[in-house]
């Protein structure tokens, strides 16, 4: 049923794509064939890997710096109350921050390279795995702390064996949350950046008026996205399975 | 006494002029309650006269503001090794199966893995949960789960079982078929067992005395033996005239509690 219904939707998507090339709103507007068929070119020419593995260095470095860092912060903010109160306040406004304004100065500050679009992705990525891992501290339920403790738990035994596990589900949801915002950093810092990536093969597809090959790339990135999604959903339902 | 019966005998608990307070609100003055070595007390009052805070302090999740509490030869002063506590809400960790539950006393104390399976799964057996070890608590029922931080409880091999109502939550047939598997529990582990209750049948079917609190601030009002013959569960206990007049008798000191 679910399947059916996936696929219709998926169809249904095209359809209107085709439609919405074909009416036409602008005469540059590319049809789902031609953005398929430029999609393959850049396979086929190795182009798109190319990229793709460029961008991919910053996203692992910068989203994986994100989870290293982001979820030790959130557990000590949440276990260790003071410190909670006042990153919390700083995690708040780096949320409401428009991080793409920020690009500049982490040019100046780190030169135009790959490193540089890491620190985006991570800017980007890590106050959401912040704030959720605190969240789940926050969330533990106070009964189970004072069972482990009537069995005379020792702190460590309590962090390890109850607030950790607590914390679990809201832990991954915000890694997942965070792995898309880490999408969408890694292409704004790419697109301004430049010089290389993902970003860079939107930027060059555009100003040649190849947006069939912009398309590409653009659906590209989104399929990357998906499928790392997809998979973080999965290793997170493997992890959780004990949820009703 | 043989050394593995020592290991397992039941200990008497002294509750000696503790007082509690929170904040402004005098929760507990000058509580005065011994329970034998294997006795079975029930603890009942108005709500809100400190019967769930007494039950904490016992088990050293609370500390006492004045007095103090000895279980066996212990000062309480924390958790020790000594008590299990059941609690009303079952207390059960969701990510964890039924063994992996029952296991976790066993866990924190640093019981090794295989002993720790083996000691649970008779535990589980004891509650009558054999073929539930792999199901997750949300899987079950208010009853069985309560089961479960029962089983819980008693692989730790206590010697005292703290019970904060722990059938509060419970339907009225399961309730009855628990009290009895508890009783019969009881007679086989000889545990001191303090049950904190707002059931006044439940408090004169289970214990040997029970405790009236009297509210704000809790005191120890009055302490009421209850001489049913023993074992209960076999016989029709809650059908006698004897039964029906205890419970009626405690019902008239609550009244005017109230």
């Amino acid at each position: 049923m679910v399947l059916a219904l996936r696929a219709a939707s998926v169809v249904a998507f095209l359809l209107l794509w085709e439609w919405a090339a074909r009416v036409p709103i602008s005469f540059n507007f590319p049809s789902p064939a031609a953005t398929g068929a430029a999609l393959l070119a850049l396979v086929r020419s190795g182009a798109i890997l190319t990229a793709t593995l460029t961008s991919l260095q910053s996203l692992l470095l910068g989203f994986g710096a994100a989870v290293v860092v982001g979820v030790p912060l959130g557990l000590v903010m949440g276990v260790v109350r003071p410190v909670g109160r006042v990153a919390r306040v700083y995690l708040d406004l780096l949320i409401a921050l428009p991080t793409a304004a920020l690009i500049p100065l982490v040019i100046l500050s780190f030169g135009i390279n790959v490193l540089s679009s890491a620190v985006i992705v991570f800017v980007f990525s890590a106050p959401f795995v912040t704030m959720n891992a605190y969240g789940g501290v926050r969330d533990v339920r106070p009964r189970l702390v004072e069972m482990a403790r009537a069995f005379d738990a020792s702190w460590l035994q309590l962090f390890a064996r109850i607030v950790l596990p607590s914390a679990a589900p809201m832990v991954l949801a915000g890694i997942r949350y965070a792995l898309s915002r880490a999408f969408v950093g890694l292409i704004i810092a790419e697109l301004l950046l430049s010089p290389f990536g993902l970003g860079r093969l939107i930027m060059t597809s555009r100003s040649m008026f190849e947006h069939d090959r912009m398309f590409a790339t653009v659906l590209w990135t989104l399929l990357l996205a998906g499928a790392a999604l997809a998979a973080l959903a999965r290793l997170e339902a493997r992890l959780l399975k004990w949820r009703p | 006494m043989a050394a593995v019966s020592a290991a397992r005998a039941a200990v008497p608990i002294a509750v000696e002029r503790v007082s509690k307070r929170f904040g402004a609100v005098q929760a507990l003055v000058d509580i005065e309650l011994r329970v034998g070595a294997g006795e079975f007390v029930g603890v009942i009052g108005p709500s809100g006269c400190g019967k769930t805070t007494l039950l904490k302090m016992i088990a050293g999740l609370l500390p006492v503001d004045a007095g103090r509490i000895v279980v066996g030869d212990r000062v309480v002063t924390g958790p020790g090794r000594e008590c299990s506590v059941v609690f009303q809400d079952f207390a059960l960790l969701p990510w964890a199966t039924v063994q992996k539950n029952v296991e976790f006393g066993l866990l924190l104390r640093g019981v090794p893995a295989a002993e720790r399976a083996q000691t649970a799964r008779r535990a589980i057996a004891k509650v009558g949960l054999s073929g539930f070890e792999g199901a997750y608590p949300s899987q079950l029922s208010g009853g069985m789960q309560q089961r479960v931080g029962l089983a819980r409880a008693l692989a730790v091999t206590p010697r005292v079982l703290l019970m904060d109502e722990p059938f509060a939550s419970i339907d009225e047939q399961t309730r009855r078929l628990f009290q009895d598997d508890l009783l019969r529990l009881w007679s086989e582990e000889r545990m001191t067992v303090v049950l904190v209750t707002h059931s006044m049948e439940e408090a004169i079917y289970l214990a040997d005395r029970v405790a009236v609190l009297s509210p704000r601030p809790g005191r120890v009002h009055e302490v009421l033996d209850v001489p049913l013959p023993r074992p209960r569960e076999t016989a029709e206990v809650r059908g006698t005239a004897d039964f029906a007049r205890l419970v009626d008798g405690l019902w008239k000191i609550l009244r005017k509690l109230q």
